[in-house]
């Protein structure tokens, strides 16, 4: 489909001879807001770097805007696709605005300099993302939610149409994982960025996704519509645990 | 360009100034007695065999500390891992075996274009390599952890086989194997100048270009391809440019320990973790370090002459030290 700005098709991916992801098709919308949801042990995070172009498929094949994305080289496909993965240990005592930085390699040429519209990039980001106060920090010396911040900042440095996160708000309390949200939202609305994100809260998904894709034993399970794909039973189905709906404004949210 | 970049580029220039000045003051410093003039005639052409050897000594100085710290500054962004260092992955035991292979055979003064031993160490070290390369592939990846734990394995049994060695050989030998074993930067040929400073500023100007990708390998193999970044590809060109530049200068000079590990640390201390910077300063930096510690071997005893490797580590350890309390400071 045309408005479709992702779609696999019996995409089957694993680390050697383990298969963890089987024959899984679906479909992002072009701008959606869409959360993947699984319980752990279902290829999440392997579909996540699939994605990411940094696990191959064994088999399948991956679209992106209807081009089989074997055919973009790795400096075009992290123009278009980025990932922000889980929470990560860093070495290095790299600064806030060196780490950042590092977003803009795919459009920086061999030694790294950065243009006029890098800077602006750059600049701009920071700005969104409040990293602005604390540029000269070193990220090792920084709580998990800042660190999160930063990871999504070189992120979005990347000017993608499509951004994959895994878990971006697991660790974090929810002062930052509302400011992460609101940053997402931003993006999408005002940039038309896709957002593709694993997320274990379920009212998280319910309040913010527009579409969802259910992921169970290494299968999609559901997918669509957030409304008609998250409901009483397929929680049950999935996790095997009974919750109740409430009605809160316009949103159902469970517990 | 910001302030913070001026002003490490400002530093490593003024660092690679002093690092020409210790080269000229190598020229000078020595039992013999030479004077400026004589250099001056020297760099005229007029032949001075003891400026000569001198000359030939500092160059490879500064060679080796260029190819054995930027080695450092690779493997430790490679392998995210600011505790490796160019001997890890057992090279060094691998040359050290292709040396004393030939030293044992009584070719340790046998000379075909350059020096037998020499020749045979640097195929040691390759070979060695190579065998470390196809021990640490995983699914057709190199992988970070079997690198080094390949690397650990390598050397442990190439070091067991270089004590045998050590061990069932004659006396005159002996003297020959230590000797190779603590370092020497006295080369006696500029042909071995010539060849190991080749193998090292070709690699060096090989990964220039390259400093950005590492940059972003040295935070995570999966951030770097998310940056599009051909990571398996990177890898491998770092590792075997180290790879080299090690063999190269091992095969050279012998084993000179601390440079490789901790000139990279240092420099990463003073100047930030970006390999585009740490490069350069690791170079300079490493290059004065490394002549200053020749001519203590050289003015400390003399007429005798200590080995290098003893002199690094016994001046560089303090300075070390020196550099972990101040920056733990902050200052």
């Amino acid at each position: 489909m045309k408005n479709n700005i992702l779609e696999l098709k019996d995409v089957t991916a694993g680390y050697g001879s383990k298969e963890v992801l089987k024959n899984i098709s679906f479909f992002v919308k072009e701008g959606s807001f869409t959360g993947i949801i699984g319980p752990n042990g279902s290829g999440k995070s392997t579909l996540v770097k699939t994605l990411g172009n940094f696990l191959k498929p064994d088999r399948g094949i991956i679209y992106y805007r209807e081009t089989d994305v074997r055919n973009i080289t790795h400096k075009e496909y992290a123009k278009k696709i980025t990932v922000v993965p889980q929470e990560t240990k860093t070495v290095f005592d790299y600064t806030v605005r060196d780490f950042v930085t590092m977003g803009r390699y795919p459009y920086t040429g061999f030694w790294g300099t950065l243009s006029k519209e890098d800077t602006k990039e750059i600049e701009e980001v920071l700005f969104t993302t409040g990293l602005n106060k604390c540029c000269a920090k070193n990220i090792n010396e920084m709580s998990g939610g800042e660190k999160q911040m930063v990871f999504l900042a070189r992120a979005l440095c990347q000017k993608t149409s499509l951004i994959v996160l895994d878990e971006p708000l697991t660790f974090l309390d929810i002062k930052h994982q509302k400011i992460i949200i609101h940053i997402l939202e931003k993006f999408n609305k005002e940039k038309a960025l896709t957002v593709l994100m694993v997320v274990h809260d379920i009212n998280t998904v319910l309040k913010h996704c527009t579409d969802t894709i259910i992921l169970n034993e290494g299968s999609v399970y559901a997918s669509g519509n957030t409304e008609a794909t998250v409901n009483k039973e397929t929680i049950r189905e999935i996790f095997e645990t009974e919750v109740e709906f409430v009605k809160c404004g316009d949103k159902n949210l469970f517990f | 360009m910001g302030y913070a970049k001026l002003k490490k580029i400002t530093v490593i220039l003024l660092v690679a100034l002093v690092t020409a000045g210790l080269f000229m003051t190598s020229l000078l410093v020595g039992p013999a007695d030479i004077n400026i003039g004589n250099i001056f005639d020297y760099f005229c052409g007029k032949y001075n065999p003891v400026i000569h050897l001198r000359f030939m000594r500092a160059c490879m100085a500064v060679i080796s500390a260029a190819g054995l710290s930027a080695a450092g500054v690779f493997l430790q962004g490679l392998l995210r891992n600011p505790l490796a260092g160019p001997y890890i992955l057992g090279i060094s035991a691998g040359s050290a075996i292709g040396a004393v292979g030939a030293i044992c055979c009584g070719l340790g003064t046998a000379f075909i274009l350059l020096p037998v031993p020499m020749v045979c160490a640097f195929i040691g070290a390759i070979i060695t390599i190579i065998v470390v390369y196809r021990l640490a592939l995983k699914d057709g990846n190199l992988s970070v952890q079997n690198l080094i734990l390949a690397g650990i394995a390598v050397n442990s049994l190439l070091s067991s086989v270089l004590l045998f060695a050590i061990y069932s050989s004659k006396n005159e030998a002996i003297n020959g194997i230590i000797w190779w074993l603590l370092g020497s930067l006295q080369v006696f040929d500029i042909r071995i100048v010539l060849f190991s400073g080749g193998i090292v500023s070709a690699s060096i100007l090989l990964a220039i270009p390259l400093t950005k990708e590492l940059n972003a390998v040295s935070i995570g193999d999966d951030l770097a391809t998310y940056v599009g970044i051909k990571v398996e590809w990177i890898k491998t060109i770092f590792f075997v440019l180290s790879g080299i530049m090690t063999a190269a200068v091992v095969s050279s000079v012998g084993m000179i320990g601390f440079v490789g590990l901790v000139i990279p640390h240092i420099t990463r201390k003073l100047f930030g973790p970006d390999i585009r910077v740490l490069l350069p300063a690791s170079v300079v930096i490493g290059s004065g370090f490394l002549l200053i510690a020749d001519m203590l071997c050289r003015i400390l005893f003399i007429p005798a002459e200590l080995p290098i490797g003893i002199v690094t580590s016994l001046v560089g350890a303090p300075f070390f030290i020196f550099i972990l309390v101040i920056t733990r400071k902050g200052s």
